[in-house]
């Protein structure tokens, strides 16, 4: 089962679209599931988003506009439990033991949260901490040079297999982190 | 063996079901002393079986297992299993007697059916030793495939770059892309799977209780199985239907390994030799499902895959344009399935229909064609489910039993295709468009698959074959059936019910071209409503009929309209004077058949006179709700005319002898002197009143019945538009009023009553004057010309003669009837009176169109006691040609009264008659609807002073309020104003 993980967009403030190569990547009938970790930040973002598939589930950004969305949210996927939190609450920024805290709170087995604009993906303390980053690429606070990425998760029985496409100099770059369950 | 005997193992093993042990032992003795006969036996099993679980063998076969112990008593049953595998295979000619039982239905409740259909779809050679071997190499083969074809993407994350193995690669060699292209497959083919093999409208209510099939694990292994097919035939891939036709492959191998594994329980196998338990071991192995149902499929699938394919595959291949190409090439009004034959298939089922078909049903393939119902509508689903959908799965197998058995070539598919036509032939031709698809779409049930195959076998192999008994579908709709005969047959058996079924079916597949008329009809029965052609639903063909008409009179929808009031009166007079019994069964034959059947071909006159107007018939879908309600009516109406046929034969029967009577009677009064007494005179007419009514040439009223001497006759000649309603005799009133009250339509037309009036010219004294022969001319509708001449010489015998004249043939006539006149007198030897053999009538009748039907003709017959008769038969011959070619028209089917002029002028004989203006006599009498009756009749009046301004009684006529005055007085009075 496949499952699209991206998030802060920030369309349009920081970035106009998606880029090309990315949305070439992104046809409908593949995804089953799409996790967005918030800062989308229109709605016009997240109806694309259910261009692809169906089933989205987002979490409320510092910077969206639609107030709606939960601060966190747990979905389970087969055998997994994940938690997505945009992770702007959770100080400070991309901190592990932080976001170890909200593990243990949302008792899931992956935590997805985006916020630092730079792709993460840590296994700590038997279970797995993801941070897709920016699919835009657009600038962070403290950052301005942020390579867009994206995360596709195959989830099967007891593992969960990470794609990560990178946008390196126009160039799709794929990464592939397998994490099994303990 | 008594029957008792026979019957007790089937009821017993029936009651190891349900009941308990106990009751069991005797029943296993019956069992065992019954196991001498073993092939009967098998066949008893095989029997309960079946009846236990139609359509679920497998549970039935389980429920076999759980019952019977595995003890001596199933001794029967193991033996069963290894005497039919003894029969089937072990038998030299093998193959030859397999076809055989597969054609004879034999292998119905087979448990080697898979095997069977193996040999016959070559997937096993014809020799036992190498079944094994064969069998395992198809299986490897298949597991190949499988591992080949069926990709997982997750499993080559080694073997491959990652930049293409990654679920979004949009790579061609990407196994996750490849994954994704396979999985929609996958998934259209679970679609069908599950929605037409397993869904709520499965195949003929016997799916969905096979439990077997709604198996997750059946599913996927059917979606295995087509889809590896689909990725070993790239160009065919899957299409729908594929399905369909493995899944009874499926569910055959499925019953056999289940069959076997009962053997192998109750150890029935160890009966065989070992060999032969070798082999079965390996053949009915039902772990390998799958791979028998794939190779067996695939055999299938080499005859039926040119079915599957079409013309769009052929044309990606090569370029768009050769459609162009055809396109432009085809042949104007050809049709659709001829222009674009865009398949195999389409050729094939054109091919069957356009020439199996048209060669033993050519009537079933022009209506279908008719009805432009072009065989892929149907014939595809048939063809390419080899008929999977048309019956359900046990009947289905024994048909495929047959078409496997026929040979690799399915070669017998084509002749069953005509066979399912023929057998709901019936419900076909009497049906329209809507109707022929569903019928032909949603098969009807058919209780004995078996004739199929005999039936197609004998449209194969005519010669060579048995004819099978003809067996239709019997629907909702039962007709006799051949058509031609029902117009001979009707009026001979008309209160039969056959008849009223004829009748039916003539009516009912004219049905639309009666709606157009039946409304106008209505129409115009309302005189007011003279714009007649603008406003009925098909007035085309009346107005072709008057325009000719209109032209020359200035006010000529009146006139026209008159004019078709008197044609369509005039045939009804024609046959009502009949004495012939073959003529008149000739022209009575069905009053409704006849219009309908052959109405088309002369629509113009038939409009008014076709059967009871329906109500609202305007537009063809109304006309098809009246149908059923109008059947149930024409039914009623025909058997009513039957009857009342009968009572005017017998009233004609009685006219004809008195009138011979009459003749005789009235000759010797006329040689003894001329001084007869007025008393014998009117006597005389009152017999010949008499005469008429039974004749049916006079309508019975109370007019007549209070006063004898009452002159104003009612005619009903004119005015019976249905020729059944002209009689009048008091029973027949009687009759009339039924059938009236049947139908208010009919009642319309029975108020249509036309009054002629009776004009007779001068009292006794005319008599001596020297027999003046009177001559009048009655113009019929404009198209006809009919003579009314009497010629009253001082015998008093008064010679009537008409004649229809063609308007080619006009003056032709006019002259014969003068010769007609001459003879008359030379006969009777009486002083030729100034006879006014009027050319100016004929003048005026040329200008109408002579397209009537001459019925009157027979109307002649009618004087046939009389000697000028005989005279005059010479004369009728080329008439009565024209005549019989004519009866073809719906006009003479109604019909009868027709001579009333004639006979009319009988009853006063000391008169001589005047009939100078019979045109009144086709007046309508509407009763309350006097004014508009009035003006026609003046403008009828006008019209023929201009073209006949001799009538002087046109005029004199014109006074309605003269209507109640003794004719006598009226004539005096017209003599008056001709002075």
């Amino acid at each position: 089962m496949l499952v699209l993980v991206l998030g802060d967009l920030h369309i349009p403030h920081r970035c106009n679209s998606l880029p090309a190569r990315f949305k070439k990547l992104l046809v409908p009938g593949k995804i089953q599931h799409i996790l967005c970790t918030g800062n989308l930040c229109t709605k016009e973002s997240f109806d694309y988003l259910k261009t692809l598939a169906s089933d989205v589930h987002v979490v409320r950004g510092d910077f969206d506009e639609n107030m709606n969305y939960p601060e966190q949210k747990v979905v389970t996927v087969g055998q997994f439990r994940i938690g997505l939190c945009h992770g702007h609450q959770v100080v400070p920024w991309g901190d592990i033991e932080s976001l170890a805290m909200v593990q243990r709170q949302l008792d899931v087995d992956i935590l997805i949260s985006g916020q630092t604009h730079k792709f993460q993906a840590i296994e700590h303390e038997g279970k797995f901490f993801l941070n897709p980053g920016s699919a835009t690429g657009s600038y962070y606070a403290l950052d301005s040079n942020v390579i867009p990425s994206f995360v596709i998760l195959d989830i099967q029985q007891s593992t969960v297999v990470s794609y990560i496409y990178k946008l390196i100099d126009d160039e799709v770059k794929v990464e592939r982190i397998e994490y099994r369950k303990s | 063996m008594n029957v008792l005997d026979k019957l007790r193992p089937s009821k017993s093993s029936k009651n190891t079901d349900q009941s308990g042990p106990p009751s069991k032992e005797d029943i296993l003795n019956t069992l065992e002393s019954f196991t001498i006969n073993k092939s009967l036996d098998r066949h008893e099993n095989n029997n309960n079986s079946d009846s236990i679980s139609h359509g679920s063998r497998t549970d039935a076969k389980f429920d076999f297992v759980d019952s019977s112990q595995p003890t001596s008593s199933s001794a029967s049953m193991s033996h069963s299993y290894s005497t039919e595998w003894e029969k089937l295979f072990n038998t030299p000619d093998m193959m030859k007697k397999l076809k055989e039982k597969s054609m004879e239905g034999e292998l119905r409740s087979s448990r080697f059916r898979s095997l069977i259909w193996k040999l016959f779809l070559e997937v096993l050679p014809p020799s036992k030793e190498e079944w094994v071997e064969k069998t395992k190499q198809s299986r490897n083969k298949f597991e190949d495939l499988k591992n080949k074809l069926i990709v997982n993407p997750r499993k080559a994350v080694d073997s491959v770059d990652i930049t293409l193995n990654n679920p979004l690669s949009q790579d061609e060699e990407s196994p996750w892309n490849k994954f994704f292209q396979d999985n929609e497959l996958r998934l259209t083919i679970k679609q069908d799977v599950i929605r037409t093999t397993f869904g709520k409208h499965t195949w003929k209510e016997c799916y969905p209780k096979i439990e077997f099939f709604q198996s997750n694990q059946l599913r996927n292994l059917m979606v295995n199985i087509l889809f590896i097919f689909a990725k070993e035939n790239p160009e065919l891939s899957y299409r729908q239907g594929m399905h369909e036709l493995l899944a009874p492959l499926i569910f055959v191998l499925h019953c056999d390994h289940q069959a076997f594994l009962h053997a192998c329980e109750i150890e029935s196998v160890n009966y065989l030799s070992v060999m032969a338990r070798d082999i079965i071991k390996v053949v009915m192995d039902p772990n390998y499902l799958e791979h028998d149902a794939y190779t067996m499929f695939c055999q299938v699938m080499e005859t039926v895959e040119p079915w599957y394919l079409s013309r769009d595959i052929f044309y990606n291949t090569k370029t768009g344009s050769m459609r162009n190409l055809e396109m432009i090439n085809a042949t104007p009004f050809s049709r659709s399935q001829d222009l674009n034959p865009s398949s195999v298939i389409v050729t094939k089922l054109t091919r069957i229909q356009d020439y199996i078909l048209k060669k033993f049903d050519p009537e079933l393939h022009q209506h279908l064609e008719r009805l432009e119902i072009a065989p892929q509508i149907y014939g595809i689903r048939w063809l390419r489910l080899l008929f999977g959908r048309e019956f359900p799965m046990q009947d289905l197998l024994m048909l495929w039993d047959a078409i496997f058995g026929d040979g690799i070539g399915f070669d017998l598919v084509d002749y069953i295709f005509v066979a399912m036509l023929l057998y709901i032939k019936d419900n076909l031709l009497t049906s329209d468009y809507a109707t022929c698809l569903t019928v032909l779409m949603k098969y009807p049930q058919v209780t004995d698959v078996h004739y199929f195959v005999v039936k197609a076998r004998w449209l194969r192999e005519p010669n060579q074959q048995p004819r099978p008994p003809v067996y239709t579908h019997q629907g909702s709709i039962k007709m006799s059936s051949s058509m031609g005969e029902s117009s001979e047959s009707i009026s001979n058996i008309t209160r039969d019910t056959v008849a009223t079924t004829h009748h039916h079916t003539g009516q009912k597949r004219q049905n639309t071209s009666l709606g157009g008329f039946s409304s106008f009809s209505r129409k115009f029965s309302r005189p007011r409503t003279l714009s007649v052609p603008k406003s009925s639903s098909e007035p085309m063909n009346l107005q072709t009929d008057i325009s000719p008409e209109t032209a020359n009179n200035p006010i000529g929808s009146t006139v026209s309209l008159s004019q078709v009031e008197e044609s369509m009166f005039r045939p009804s007079a024609a046959s009502m004077a009949r004495m012939d019994a073959t003529n008149l069964r000739s022209a009575q034959s069905s009053p409704g058949l006849h219009p309908s059947s052959i109405f088309p071909m002369t629509p113009d006159d038939v409009s008014i006179t076709t059967s009871p107007p329906l109500p609202g018939g305007k537009s063809r879908g109304r006309q098809k709700k009246m149908t059923k309600s109008e059947r149930e009516l024409q039914d009623q109406i025909s058997r009513l005319q039957g009857e009342q046929n009968d009572m005017n034969s017998m009233c004609r029967y009685c006219a004809s002898k008195l009138d011979v009577h009459i003749g005789r009677l009235q000759q010797e009064l006329s040689k003894q002197s001329f001084a007869v007494d007025d008393d014998i005179m009117v006597s005389l007419a009152g017999l010949k009143l008499v005469r008429d009514i039974l004749n049916g040439t006079l309508k019975f009223s109370q007019n007549i019945a209070a006063d004898e001497d009452e002159i104003q006759i009612n005619d009903e000649y004119y005015g019976n538009q249905n020729g059944d309603r002209s009689i009048t005799s008091p029973d027949s009133d009687i009759l009339l009023g039924a059938t009236s009250c049947i139908d208010d339509d009919l009642k319309i037309s029975g108020s249509q009553k036309a009054r002629l009036f009776y004009m007779s010219s001068e009292d006794a004294s005319s008599l001596d004057s020297g027999s003046p022969s009177v001559q009048g001319k009655v113009k019929g509708g404009g198209d006809q010309a009919m003579d009314y001449t009497f010629t009253a010489d001082t015998d008093l015998n008064i010679q009537d003669k008409k004649s229809i004249a063609d308007k080619n043939a006009n003056t032709q006539t006019s002259n014969s009837s003068g010769q007609f006149t001459s003879k008359i007198r030379s006969l009777f030897k009486s002083e030729p009176s100034g006879s006014k053999m009027s050319t100016s009538t004929s003048g005026s009748a040329s200008g109408n169109l002579a397209s009537q039907p001459s019925s009157s003709i027979d109307t002649m017959s009618f004087q046939s006691s009389q000697s000028p008769e005989k005279a005059r038969s010479d004369e009728k011959q080329p008439l009565r040609s024209s005549q019989t070619e004519r009866e073809m028209m719906p006009f003479d089917t109604r019909p009868r009264a027709c001579s009333n002029l004639e006979t009319q002028t009988q009853y006063w004989p000391d008169f001589t008659a005047a009939v100078s203006a019979p045109w009144y006599s086709k007046e309508m009498y509407h009763g309350d609807r006097k004014d508009g009756r009035k003006r026609r009749e003046e403008h009828v009046g006008r019209e023929r002073s201009k073209s006949q301004p001799s009538t002087s009684t046109l005029m004199y006529r014109q006074d309605d309020d003269m209507q109640g005055l003794n004719p006598l007085y009226r004539l005096h009075y017209q003599d008056n104003m001709d002075h």
